[in-house]
């Protein structure tokens, strides 16, 4: 028996051996990533309008790229505020002035997603005008993009711009990271996402991790030609919106669109419109719900890491970017003074890079505007008009 | 004898270990179809809700 396992332990050190061997003598050269980029000449389609996601067409790609590129054009990325109100800045420019405003998100389009969606257009940034809406809703349980959102938002184009473009060192790590320890809930997962993974294991301090990382990238070198990246560029034809004669009336809009809002109010004191209040603010006993805030701890928020990126990013690229912090309905949620602190890091955080935002937070009934949103989180008609006056005067100079 | 069990051995070892590796480290799919666009998947799809 002990002559048995005797052999059994030579013949395993044996192999050991030879697989370590093999292993050094393998080349640790990076893997040739691109093959010659193929150019499409395409035509840009939307110059206005709201695109939830990337999904449906290769036509949704060219037109993300367009508005970056044009600079006629702004780009607005936010969330679930995004809807289809006459007054929201993507309809409200483009119908009465003319101007082109195009907005980019759905629910749980985040910091994270943002920044990959920048960093793929990084080459386009130059001429670009930005804005983000932030929402302090990210940032709730420690905020952070959730997996379900990125496969939507990183789409496979867009990672391998930034993965075969001049893509910072820290930004690779740091979507890398997010890939690395969220794969288990990834039930396929493109080329692409392994690259950035194993990229930021490449650079990770753990030496198991950074042996790890390079005994895949020898055993990958060995079948090159399958982790080849197909690169495709576009030329694209920029389009745009005739000008439109436009005599200003934002004011009184605005406050059109305020009274409306608040003479339908019928059924609650919470300043939201009947229906939302009847169908989410009444619970089964009939009773009015209302929602306590929690703290948040902003050093370890995934969200605020994300936030500080796409922060640094701007500032690096000098992109022409702004920043809306959406406001929380003081009327539904209590103690919303908790997040005082968090939106003062925020706007901190941007009047240092010299980015400019307009805070439309509160964290008190008195200093609240009822109308400002139709619920308790989203912007309503009126909420549209004030940042449509911003974006006005920011960018259009009235 | 030793010799010939030691060589037998070490050869399944080898191939064994070998195997493991590329399949923990390798995606077949990706070698069979090195071209084919493959879209990124989640477990759990999160629905958007109020609260």
């Amino acid at each position: 028996m002990v002559k048995f396992l005797k052999l059994h332990f030579v013949s395993l050190l044996i192999t050991l051996g030879i697989i370590t061997s093999i292993l050094i003598v393998l080349p640790n050269k990076e893997i040739n990533l691109t093959k010659a980029s193929k150019v499409e000449s395409v035509i840009q389609s939307r110059t206005s309008g709201l695109l939830p996601n990337l999904n449906k067409s290769n036509q949704d790609i060219i037109d993300f790229y367009a508005s970056i590129i044009n600079d006629k054009q702004l780009t607005l990325f936010g969330s679930s505020e995004f809807n289809y109100s006459d007054y929201a800045s993507y309809k409200f420019f483009p119908s009465k002035q003319g101007k082109q405003v195009f907005g980019f998100g759905h629910a749980h389009h985040q910091h994270l997603s943002i920044l990959i969606e920048l960093l793929a257009v990084d080459m386009y940034l130059k001429n670009s005008k930005i804005c983000i809406f932030l929402s302090p809703g990210w940032f709730d349980n420690n905020g952070g993009t959730n997996p379900s959102a990125f496969v939507e938002f990183a789409k496979p184009e867009l990672l391998n711009k930034i993965i075969t473009g001049k893509t910072k060192k820290e930004y690779k790590n740091h979507i890398g990271k997010y890939i690395y320890y969220n794969n288990k809930n990834f039930t396929s997962t493109p080329k692409e996402f392994a690259y950035l993974s194993d990229f930021y294991l490449s650079n990770h301090h753990s030496n198991w991790l950074k042996l790890k990382s390079k005994t895949i990238r020898k055993i990958q070198n060995l079948f090159g030609y399958a982790y080849y990246l197909d690169e495709v560029d576009y030329e694209i034809r920029l389009n745009y919106l005739p000008k439109i004669e436009w005599e200003d009336r934002l004011d009184e809009i605005s406050l059109e669109a305020k009274n409306v809002f608040l003479d339908r109010i019928t059924n609650n004191d919470l300043f939201v419109s009947d229906d939302y209040y009847s169908t989410y603010l009444i619970d089964e006993n009939g009773k009015e719900r209302s929602s306590l805030i929690e703290n948040i701890d902003i050093n370890n928020s995934e969200e605020y890491k994300d936030f500080k990126m796409v922060v640094k990013y701007l500032k690096e690229k000098k992109v022409k970017a702004s920043f809306i912090i959406l406001p929380l309905n003081p009327y539904y949620y209590r103690e919303l003074q908790l997040l005082d602190p968090l939106i003062d890091s925020i706007t901190s955080s941007l009047a240092q890079e010299n980015i400019p935002y307009y805070n439309m937070f509160v964290s008190s009934k008195e200093d609240y505007e009822p109308g400002l949103l139709r619920d308790v989180m989203h912007i309503g008609d009126y909420g549209w008009m004030k940042v449509n006056k911003y974006l006005d005067s920011l960018y259009y100079g009235n | 004898m030793e010799t010939k069990t030691i060589i037998k051995n070490t050869l399944i070892y080898l191939m064994l270990v070998i195997g493991g590796l590329f399949l923990y480290y390798l995606d077949v799919d990706i070698l069979l179809h090195p071209h084919k666009k493959v879209e990124a998947k989640s477990k759990v799809n999160f629905v958007y809700q109020q609260f």
